[in-house]
This record gives structure tokens, C-alpha cells and sequence, in this order.
């Protein structure tokens, strides 16, 4: 884990050393004042070789310290943090949406393959797969926010109303209902077809003949033994697809006016707030890493037959 | 060796039964009859757009559709259906320039990697693992709001990050041909490495990457629409993602300003990876289930 971190790390030097313009500028953002872009080049050491300054960066780095942004007033660090539970709301509430669903349409599409049910499941799972979720969401704010007045337009709470704690609840929850909707299809798309495909070469095997022939009703053969095993690929899957889901909410965000991590990136391009951006691209990178490497370890423990050495 | 002229495969007989499979795919049909129909939008725009997409005229500003504006007018009384017209080619160009680049690459790496085998494959593949994990669109947002967004720019960062998955898939297919008899032969009879890499090894090992290739001319459509979405595009060129970005801001007041360019990029998307499904039916039969 640590050599990837390091390489991503490095990837964010290089492409600072390479980007047009001086690259105390390009650490400082655009905003910055000249005597902190003076600062900069001396903490940096930006007039020494280059691999000194690499050294200087990677462990300032590594400390946490990954600038501070002129746009927020703030380091980058606590600007990124302070955005992180809106975030993760939207991420586990999303994900939460797509797995359940996918997995039961899954199951359901592969216990008559090829039947309508099926074929509607394909289907629909091809159409969710391409179409833009920005753009989805920009359609579904327009029915069921700005037509029919069901749900709230955009951001995730009230503001400027007294509302009791449960009332808070509720109205957070209200705010989240469409863009889990938008940021839930694809992978909802993309879990029933997996789910769908392990399940038909599971049913296919001689244990579950066995225990069909030893009187196992329909719902136990297919819960109990063919899901158990069916699931492997789909939690893989989990832990690998966090980048794309990343991705889809930071469009989500910027739809919907949410203010986690994606809202704060759409900001900091308009500002070209490079320590910004710069910080978000390493801390996503890092947190999906972390998350492959958890992947691999909840599969070791789920599979008995692999062993890392 | 062979002369030129006396090739062991029949290409025109591939071709015929290339064509025989294919059309059994009712997806791949429609696929690939959606992308004619958009080819044939691209390069006759000037033709058949009704007005001048870049013609500002305020007297006309957010016109709902009608006969005369079937999309509708934007925000500066622009033709919505002239401009996603026009759009039609820069969205062609950039999936197709920016797959074929991360295709190209991809198989350089893999070839390089499954043939020689040994440290150079372990760097390589250390390399394309770094990229596979790290999240690519963070890396094109970063990368493209660093070095400015022309559409050039936008092409090429797409293409240099995305090929990764080529890179594994052909890598896959070379570790296995490359211990086959024919390759054996080849080398026997004093072919170079360069010569057993394209000509023998490189033309069995195409399937998966042509399925791949087409999946990635959807991928980069969107990564592009996505890009010009968040205000990261080409202020020159008029592209769907940001005719979409503008819309935001007057979603109340002229829908159509939103719906027609979006409806444009889904349809683009899922025609390639229609097209893409097609002929992976065609060309990996054994993988079809059973």
C-alpha cells in the first residue's frame, strides 16, 4: 500500500514540475499572496536539485500538510475534513440503495434467465450504465423538485428554519433522496448484472442439484447456498468501484448543490485553487487504495482458499 | 517468409463471416446503425442545421421548442438543435482520438510486458497498477485544470490515462499465445522479436481489445461530458457537456436548455457500448452463455 501511495504522491510532483507556469505559483493557487508564494519557494527549497525538493515534499506530505488554500482561508487539510461527513452520507446512503437492490434484481433476473423480468433487468441495466448521472440528476430535480414540488431542489438541509432534532432528520433525508436516486443507478445497474452472472454459474453446480434433490425449498436453495457463494464477486466489487462512485458524487454534488468533497472541487476549479485540487486528487487516491487493500482482505477472509502469503 | 501476396488468411472471407455474426446481434445492429446516423449528423452540419449555432440574437432568448426552434432557443437566442448539431462531431472526434490513443497504448504496454516477460514485465505492470487503482477522473480533472482545456489537451489526457485495462487484457493474451506452436515456428525460422509481436502474436491477441476499444470510445464520451459539466471544457467549441453546464442556471425557466444536449450524450454512450456488446457476441462467442 504504502509504494502506490508514494507513487501517487510522486504522480502530484511531477505533474506540478511539469504544469506550465512557475510552480510556486501553481502550489500557492492563484489567489495567494506574493509574500506566501516567497514562503513557499524557500520551505520548498524550490531553487535546490530537483530530488531534494522531492524529498521536502513527500514527507511534508506525508505529515498531513498539504497546503494552504487563500480561496477558503483555510489550510487544505480542514477544508477537505470539514466536507467529508456530507460526503460519506451521500456515499453509504448511495451504496447502501445500489447493493441491496442490485443484489435482490440479480438473484431475481438469474432464477429465469432470459425471461422478461430478465431481459427488463438487462435492459435497464445497459441504460443505467451510460447514461450521464449529472444529467439524470438535472431531470429528476426538474420532475420531481421543480414540477411536482415532492422533494427539495437542491442542498441538504432546510436553512433558516427551527426544526427539532427528529424534524432535522427528516429533512436531511428528504434533501437526499435524489441524488442517492441519480449517484444509486449505475452501480445499482452494474451489481444486478454481476449478481445476475455468478448466480447462473453457481446454480449450475452439483451442490445445488444436491440439495434441491434433498428437499431444500426453492427460497433456501437459492438463499442460503447459491447467494452465500454468488456473493463473492459482487463484495470484490464493492471495495474496487469506490473511485467510480467518488467520481459520480462529485457530479451528484455539483447538481445538487451538496457540500461534501465534490462540491468543494467544482468550487476550487473556478477558482483554480490548485492546493485544493491537488489535495482532494491525494486524498481520494489514498482512501481508494485503503479501500483495495480492505477489499483484499475481507475476500481472504470470506474465501478461505486464497492465503497472501 | 511469405510474399505479401500469398497471406495464409483471407481477409475479405473473415470479413464475410465477420458480417454474418454480427448481424444476428440486435443490439450491435442498432448500436452501430445509431453511430451511422451520428457520423452522417457530423459531417453534414453545415448542411442541414437550420441556423447559424453561434448567432446571437437576444430578441429571441429562451424560446420554448416550436416549429421554427424544435430544442428550443438558449440563454443568448441560439438555435439549441444548430448547436447540438455541431456538437455532434467534437463529441465523434474526441471518444474516437482519445480511444484510439489509450487503446495504442495499452497494447505497446501489454505486448511489451506479456511478451518479454520477466523484471520488464514486473515494472510495467507495477506501473498500470498504480494507474488502475488511482481514481482516473480525479486525475484527467486535475491534470486538465493544470495544463488549460483545450480540446486537444482534453483528448489527450483522456487517452494517456485510460489505458490501463487494455494494457492488462492484452498483456493476458500475449502471456498465453506466445508460448503457442506458431510463434515457436515463426522464431524458428529467424522471425525478430518486432516481427513475431505485430505480425504474429499482435493479430490473434486483437479480439478482446476491438470490444474494449469501442467501450472506451463510451467512456471517453463521458469522461469529455462530464469534464465540460463541471466548466472544465473548450470555451471555442460548442460541446453538449457544457451547453448542459449553462443550462443549470436557468433550469427553471427553460428546460429544454437541459434536456436535448444530456439526451444527446446518453444516446451517443449507449450507442458505442451497444455497438461494443454486439461485437463482443461476435467476437468471443465462447464467452456467450450458455
Amino acid at each position: 500500500m504504502l509504494p502506490l501511495v508514494l507513487g501517487v504522491i510522486v504522480l502530484n510532483f511531477t505533474l506540478i514540475h511539469i504544469a506550465p507556469g512557475d510552480v510556486a505559483t501553481v502550489l500557492a493557487g492563484e489567489d495567494a499572496s506574493p509574500e506566501y508564494v516567497q514562503a513557499l519557494r524557500e520551505r520548498f527549497g524550490l531553487n535546490r536539485p530537483i530530488y531534494e525538493q522531492l524529498g521536502i515534499y513527500i514527507s511534508s506530505v506525508l505529515r498531513g500538510d498539504l497546503g494552504y488554500s487563500f480561496a477558503n482561508r483555510s489550510p487544505v487539510i480542514s477544508s477537505i475534513f470539514e466536507r467529508v461527513p456530507a460526503t460519506v452520507l451521500l456515499i453509504c446512503s448511495s451504496m447502501l440503495f445500489s447493493i441491496s437492490l442490485g443484489i435482490l434484481f440479480g438473484v431475481y433476473a438469474s432464477k429465469r434467465p432470459y425471461s422478461k423480468l430478465d431481459n427488463a433487468i438487462t435492459i435497464g441495466s445497459l441504460l443505467g450504465y451510460s447514461v450521464p448521472n449529472f444529467w439524470l440528476g438535472m431531470m429528476l430535480m426538474l420532475l420531481f423538485a421543480l414540477t411536482l414540488r415532492l422533494l427539495p431542489v437542491q442542498g441538504m438541509f432546510t436553512v433558516g428554519v427551527e426544526m427539532s432534532d427528529f424534524e432535522r432528520i427528516i429533512d436531511v433525508a428528504q434533501h437526499l433522496v435524489l441524488p442517492v436516486l441519480v449517484l444509486g443507478t449505475s452501480q445499482l445497474a452494474l451489481y444486478a448484472r454481476l449478481t445476475r452472472a455468478s448466480m447462473l454459474e453457481v446454480l449450475d453446480q452439483d451442490y445445488i442439484t444436491t440439495a434441491k434433490a434433498k428437499g431444500c425449498n426453492e427460497r433456501s436453495v437459492t438463499f442460503d447456498h447459491a447467494l452465500k457463494n454468488a456473493l463473492l464477486p459482487t463484495v470484490t466489487m464493492i471495495g474496487l468501484n469506490l473511485g467510480f462512485v467518488l467520481t459520480g458524487a462529485t457530479l451528484t454534488e455539483t447538481v445538487f448543490a451538496w457540500p461534501g468533497i465534490g462540491r468543494l472541487m467544482y468550487d476550487s476549479i473556478f477558482r483554480r485553487d490548485y492546493p485544493v485540487l491537488m489535495g482532494i486528487f491525494i486524498i481520494i487516491s489514498v482512501s481508494v487504495i485503503f479501500a483495495s487493500l480492505l477489499t483484499d482482505i475481507v475476500y481472504a477472509y470470506l474465501d478461505p482458499r486464497i492465503r497472501y502469503e | 517468409m511469405m510474399a505479401s501476396g500469398e497471406r495464409l488468411v483471407d481477409y475479405r472471407k473473415k470479413a464475410a463471416e465477420f458480417w454474418r455474426r454480427f448481424k444476428k446481434s440486435r443490439t450491435g445492429l442498432l448500436g452501430s446503425a445509431v453511430i451511422g446516423a451520428l457520423v452522417i449528423i457530423a459531417v453534414l452540419a453545415p448542411v442541414i442545421s437550420p441556423f447559424d449555432p453561434w448567432e446571437i440574437d437576444f430578441q429571441y432568448k429562451f424560446e420554448a421548442p416550436s416549429a421554427m426552434h424544435p430544442m428550443g432557443t438558449d440563454q443568448f437566442g441560439r438555435d439549441i438543435l444548430s448547436r447540438i448539431i455541431y456538437g455532434t462531431s467534437i463529441c465523434l472526434t474526441i471518444g474516437l482520438v482519445a480511444a484510439g490513443i489509450s487503446t495504442l497504448l495499452g497494447i505497446l504496454m501489454g505486448a511489451t510486458a506479456g511478451y518479454f516477460g520477466g523484471t520488464i514485465d514486473d515494472a510495467l505492470m507495477r506501473f498500470t497498477e498504480m494507474f488502475l487503482v488511482i481514481p482516473r477522473f480525479f486525475l484527467i480533472l486535475l491534470i486538465v485544470s493544470l495544463f488549460g482545456g483545450s480540446i486537444w489537451n482534453v483528448m489527450i489526457v483522456i487517452g494517456v490515462t485510460s489505458w490501463p485495462g487494455t494494457a492488462r487484457l492484452v498483456r493476458a493474451e500475449f502471456l498465453s499465445l506466445k508460448e503457442r506452436e506458431f510463434v515457436e515456428a515463426a522464431r524458428l525460422v529467424g522471425a525478430g522479436d518486432r516481427r513475431i509481436i505485430f505480425t504474429h502474436i499482435l493479430p490473434n491477441a486483437l479480439s478482446p481489445v476491438i470490444v474494449n476499444a469501442s467501450l472506451a470510445v463510451a467512456g471517453a464520451i463521458l469522461s469529455e461530458a462530464s469534464l465540460s459539466f463541471l466548466g472544465l471544457g473548450d470555451l471555442t467549441q460548442i460541446t453538449w457537456g457544457q451547453m448542459l453546464n449553462r443550462s443549470q442556471l436557468f433550469m427553471r425557466i427553460a428546460w429544454w436548455n437541459a434536456l436535448f444536449p444530456g439526451l444527446m450524450i446518453f444516446v451517443t454512450v449507449l450507442a458505442f457500448n451497444l455497438f461494443g456488446d454486439g461485437l463482443n457476441d461476435t467476437l468471443n462467442p465462447r464467452l456467450k452463455e450458455k
